[in-house]
This record gives C-alpha cells, structure tokens and sequence, in this order.
C-alpha cells in the first residue's frame, strides 16, 4: 500500500483536484498505473481532470486514443491481465454503453470464468449525471446498465474526499471498477484526509441523525446535506449516508441505520426504475420494520429533457428532497 | 520411435503431426463424452482445423501470450495444456482448468500464458493486444497472438483493435481462422471484398494469407509475423485459409452446405495430407504413423479416464472468484 504523498496536508480540494491527486498518487507510487482515453494527453481531458499528468509522466504512460471505447476498455482488460493497472478514461456513461460487450462479458468475468488464474485490475472513469441543458444522451447516467454485474465494480463517490480515497481503492484493487463522476461535482469542494488504505466498499455516514436515514446517491449528496440543514429548524434529524460504492453496496451500514431511525429516504438523479434505490428500499425491507415504506426520491421515467427548464423541473433539489423527508416524518406510523 | 532413413531426427513435421494427432483424438474424444452426457452438449469442435492451432503455437515462446475463440480446444492442446485438466472443466469436475466455472469455451491456462478461449466472437483481438501492450513495459519480447475467425473481422472490436494496435505499434500478431462458415453463414455473405489478408493494409500492418491446412505454411509465415513483432515492427494480420469441417457445435442442425464440398474438404484434411506426405518422401513409416495415432488414443483414453473419476467440483467452489477484494457489500447468496 502507497505512503506516497503530494505534499499536502489536508486542503480543501475541488472533486476534480481530488481525482487528479489520486491519479498522480497512485502513478508515483506503482510504475503499473497508466492512463489512456480520449483528450487525456496534453489536453487534460474533457473535464481536465488529467491536467498536467502528460508533462509529468509522459506519452507512454499518458496516451491519447482515437474514438475506439470499445477497443480502449478491451486493451485494458488484456493489459491488466497482462500485469499493469490501467486507467481508462471514456468521456461519458452514454459512449462508455459502446463498451458494455467488454465490461460485462469480459472484465466482470476473468476472474470467474478462469477459475481464478486470470484477473482484470482495470478502472474505467467515466462522467455520468444529468444537468439542465443536457439532453437524452449526454444527460443519462446508465447506472443500472453497469451495476448488479457480478464481478464488477461500481463506484459513485458523492463528495471530495470519497473521489481521492476511492479512486486510489479501485486502482489498488484487483477487480475491476465502473467509476462514475458526476459532472455536478467536479466543482464541488470539500476536505480531503489522507487515504488509509481501508476502503473497501464501506458506505460513508456524512451527517449523522435520529430520526430518518437519508441515502443519496453521488450528486444527490451535496443536495441532501443542505436539505438536512433545512430540516434543523424543523425539529427532523437527518442521517445522511453516501453508499460511494454503488455495487457491491455496503447495505449492512444502510440496514443498520434504517433500523435506528424507521424511516428511510433515497435520493439519485436518474430514473428511478430498478436499479440502486429500489434494490437498497427492497434489501432494507427485508430486514428492518420501518416505522412507514421506504421513499424513492427521483425523475421521472423519461429520457432527460433537453430544454434548462424541463431538465431543471425534474432533478431532484434539495427543497424537493426535504419535501420527500417531510412526507415520511408525516405518514402515520 | 525409431525414424526410417531419409527423416532427420528434428524433423519438426512430425512434431506438428504429433500434436495434430493430439488435437484430434482430443476432439473425438470429447464428442463422445458430449454423446454420452459426461460433459455438456454445446461444444465447438475443431476436426479439419488442426493446422492452424500447431503451425500457429510452434512459433512461440514460453513468455509469449494467446487468446483464442468458441473454437480453443486444438489451440489450447497446441499450446501445451492438459487434456486431462481440458476434460475435467468440460466434465464439472474440481480440477478442471477453471475449477468447474468457464466450461469448454474459457478454457485457459496461466502457467502457458494462455489469455482464455472466449464466447464472444472477435472479443479475442482487444485482449490479446492490451496483454502486447504490457509486455511493451516491461521489456523483453514477449508478443501476443490473438486467434480469432473470419466471421470476427466483421465485428466493431476487431476494426478499433486493429487500427489502434497500428497506431501503438504493439507487438501482436491477429491470425485469422478462416474456416469459411459462421454457423450457416458461407464467407461470400460476411466479407466484402472477399479478401481478409487485404484487410491489412488499411490498418497500416503487413497482411499474409496461407493455406491453413499446411501447419510448415502456417509456422514460416508466423514466424515472420512474431519476429515483426518481437523486434517492435508492430503487429501483422495472418489470414489462414482453412475449412469446417466440423459442425458449427454440437447442437447444429446442418443444411446449409453441400456433402460434396464438406467431402472434398475431408480430402484435403491437414493430418490425412502431411501424413501421405511424410510417407511419400520416406520421412515416416506406416509403423511409425500408426504409433502416432496409438500414442494420441492412449493419452485421451487416460484423459477421459481421468476426467470421469474425479470428483464433481464441490458447491462451495461456485461462489468463489468472483472478487479479489472482499467488499463489504459482497454477501454473495447461497443456492439451495
């Protein structure tokens, strides 16, 4: 496990400098690590997430790829199996879809299907998350078309510090990781603790409370903890938890709250057929009496609208995610 | 085995024929067991193929890496692995290759550098050069060769992995089994064009076609390719021409092909034609020929003894491999 440093202590980082520091991070400490994906070179990527990592580590360890997602996630399957530890950059969840072939049938399953000879330590970063002004393609997350793969990873960190220590866990980790970035919080700012080397999979409790467990999945985060602060001045104790680990998702730590407080609020950005929300409301149920049924808080079941005002009108806020806290607090129970 | 006049003592050829033996009584072999419902019905056979697998595997090194196809029993014999461990995986048994969990289509071996046989059509060509690009940072040589299939070079994946691979210059050789079938698709409905080894030069690399069921052919034109590679000259596209024989699987229903060319092409099956060969020019005997097939039976014979004595894989074993890491959220449900 890496010591390695940059040389900070514990600032306060933009998500983006979160994920750019555990990149240069992990590439100092272990010569394996090595990125590719479009724009990343001397560009710094769509989202400048790899601003500068070219001048510092160079062409071969920093490559520039035509627009070949299926081909750049399959060489990373081939070459960390191989022996390195590659980072792929795909510019969004809607073209990292032209690598679901390779991500389901061929990094989720090396492992299993070799009986444990081969395996694929391989992340895949990706922007996911809608946003006012996005449309139907750029504005999709596809999380369900990732998660629930046995063998695959999906992370989803909600906050700064989640992007520093998770990113360094999926490179470190010999699995293969879908990880997502929400585009709404690259700007988002927050402190960054030193990375212990623990994490694996462990939901985060970023506020804790008494009276209904909050789970919100990456973008909802920051609009969760300013509804809990809302709610303060109503009398209701909000418990915020960030699964960060989408799949496998550390539900024991969910559970274990849900049990506590009786009520149970989950909060994502994308609609709400299938997928995390209903699988946390559903594994929850089946272990904790809840003082009233679980609410799933998102947009409707339609592809994301492209006009700002349609798109704002059906993303959760955090005025609309302390509506969905309120109601709970109401139900009879 | 004592060699008659006229044959060197290396004669490399009857090394290949040796193996191509293997591979067939392998094939036999296991469709009987598939017959008997000792292992699983869908299974893909190579009979007709062999050439391709030995002249393919006699160019490499130990260091060097393969991915293969459905179609990998002949390349993973070729390549050196157990036939006993290859018909325990198809068996269900403990110590088949992959512990009971990949079957006849992910057969692999680590040990050999042998990347896995692989269910998706063209999935092969990407694996094989990420696995070239590692071997580029470490040094040494060691090259990649991706089998894949004529039907393949329709694929997406094989297009962006053949272009990249060029801009990489990485040190893999793509070898095209060209068996003219894609289940009942003959290769006038799949390629345009009709020429794979063409294919080649718009991805920027040497293309080669040779006759697939020559495995001396199939050996000189990858040892070129692999020197190519080995010396950083980047990779190379070998189109081997051969034919299928076999069904396209176990279950398949047929009708779609003459008899007359399926038998024309038996007469030009590669074992029945080095054979005649190497008997011809007096570099083998009829006694020797026939130890040959006797030693191949007899390691199958072992092998189906073997795969059917030994223990089914125990249920604990399927819920393992799933993860390295143990991740919290991994309470991975037991079946009943």
């Amino acid at each position: 496990m890496s010591t390695v440093r940059s040389g900070w202590g514990m600032p306060s980082l933009t998500f983006t400098e979160a994920l750019r520091h555990a990149l240069r991070d992990e590439m100092i400490a272990d010569p394996a690590v090595v990125l590719w994906g479009e724009d990343i070179g001397r560009f710094g990527g769509a989202y400048g997430v790899t601003k500068g990592l070219y001048a510092e580590f160079g062409p071969l360890r920093v490559r520039d790829t035509p627009i070949s997602e299926a081909a750049m996630v399959s060489f990373g399957v081939g070459a960390a199996m191989a022996g390195l530890r590659p980072v792929v950059e795909v510019m969004f969840t809607a073209v990292l879809t032209l690598a679901t072939e390779v991500l389901l049938n061929q990094a989720a399953k090396t492992r299993y299907r070799t009986g444990g000879q081969w395996y694929a330590p391989l992340t895949v970063r990706a922007r996911c998350g809608a946003r006012p002004g996005a449309g139907p393609v750029t504005g999709e997350s596809y999380v369900n078309v990732f998660s629930g793969v046995p063998g695959l990873v999906v992370m989803a960190p909600g906050t700064p510090d989640g992007a520093y220590r998770l990113l360094r866990a999926a490179i470190r980790s010999d699995d293969p990781v879908v990880f997502l970035e929400h585009g709404a919080l690259y700007n988002t700012r927050g402190e960054v603790a030193a990375e212990d080397g623990g994490y694996t999979g462990q939901a985060r409790v970023l506020r804790s409370g008494r009276d209904v467990t909050l789970v919100a999945l990456t973008a909802m985060v920051p609009q969760a903890l300013a509804a809990a602060e809302q709610l303060v001045a109503e009398g209701i104790d909000v418990e915020v938890i960030d699964p960060s680990t989408i799949f496998p998702c550390d539900m024991e730590t969910i559970s274990g709250s849900a049990k506590r407080t009786g009520r149970l609020v989950i909060a994502q950005d994308w609609p709400l057929f299938g997928g995390i929300a209903a699988e946390i409301a559903a594994q929850v149920h089946a272990v904790a009496d809840l003082r009233v049924p679980a609410v799933r808080i998102g947009p409707p079941m339609i592809p994301f609208p492209s006009a700002v005002h349609f798109g704002r009108s059906v993303l959760p806020t955090a005025g609309s995610i302390a509506d969905g806290v309120r109601s709970v607090m109401l139900m009879a129970g | 085995m004592r060699l008659p006049p006229g044959a060197s003592s290396g004669d490399q050829r009857i090394g290949l024929l040796r193996t191509m033996l293997l591979i067939r009584s392998f094939e036999e072999t296991a469709i009987d067991l598939t017959r008997r419902g000792v292992t699983p019905a869908d299974m893909h056979d190579s009979i007709g193929q062999e050439a391709v697998a030995v002249g393919v595997c006699a160019a490499l090194r130990p260091g060097d890496y393969l991915a293969s196809t459905h179609r990998c029993h002949g390349h993973c014999i070729a390549r050196g692995m157990d036939p006993r461990y290859m018909l325990a995986e198809l068996a269900g048994r403990q110590q088949g290759y992959c512990k009971a969990k990949g079957g006849s289509v992910n057969l692999a071996d680590r040990s050999l550098n042998m990347l896995g046989g692989n269910n998706i059509v063209g999935a092969s060509v990407g694996l094989a050069a990420g696995a070239a690009l590692a071997s580029t940072f470490r040094g040494g040589g060691d090259v990649a060769v991706a089998m894949t299939t004529e039907g393949a070079t329709s694929t997406g994946i094989f297009h962006e992995t053949l272009n990249l691979a060029s801009l990489w210059t990485l040190p893999v050789v793509f070898v095209v089994e060209n068996n003219q079938y894609s289940i009942s698709t003959p290769i006038r409905m799949q390629v345009a064009g009709g020429n794979i080894a063409a294919r080649a030069a718009g991805y920027g690399m040497p293309g080669a076609a040779v006759d697939g069921n020559d495995p001396e052919a199939v050996l000189a034109v990858m040892e070129t390719a692999v020197d190519r590679a080995r010396s950083g000259g980047g990779p190379s596209l070998v189109e081997a021409r051969t034919y299928r024989i076999a069904p396209h699987w176990s279950g398949d229903w047929g009708g779609y092909r003459d008899d007359a060319e399926v038998d024309a092409a038996r007469q030009r099956d590669p074992i029945k034609t080095l054979s005649e060969r190497l008997l011809r020019e007096g570099a083998i005997t009829r006694e020797v020929l026939d130890q040959l097939r006797n030693d191949a039976a007899a390691t199958m014979t072992k092998a189906a003894e073997f795969a059917q004595g030994s223990p089914l894989a125990d249920p604990a074993e399927m819920v393992t491999d799933v993860y390295g890491t143990k991740w919290v959220g991994n309470a991975v449900a037991h079946v009943h």
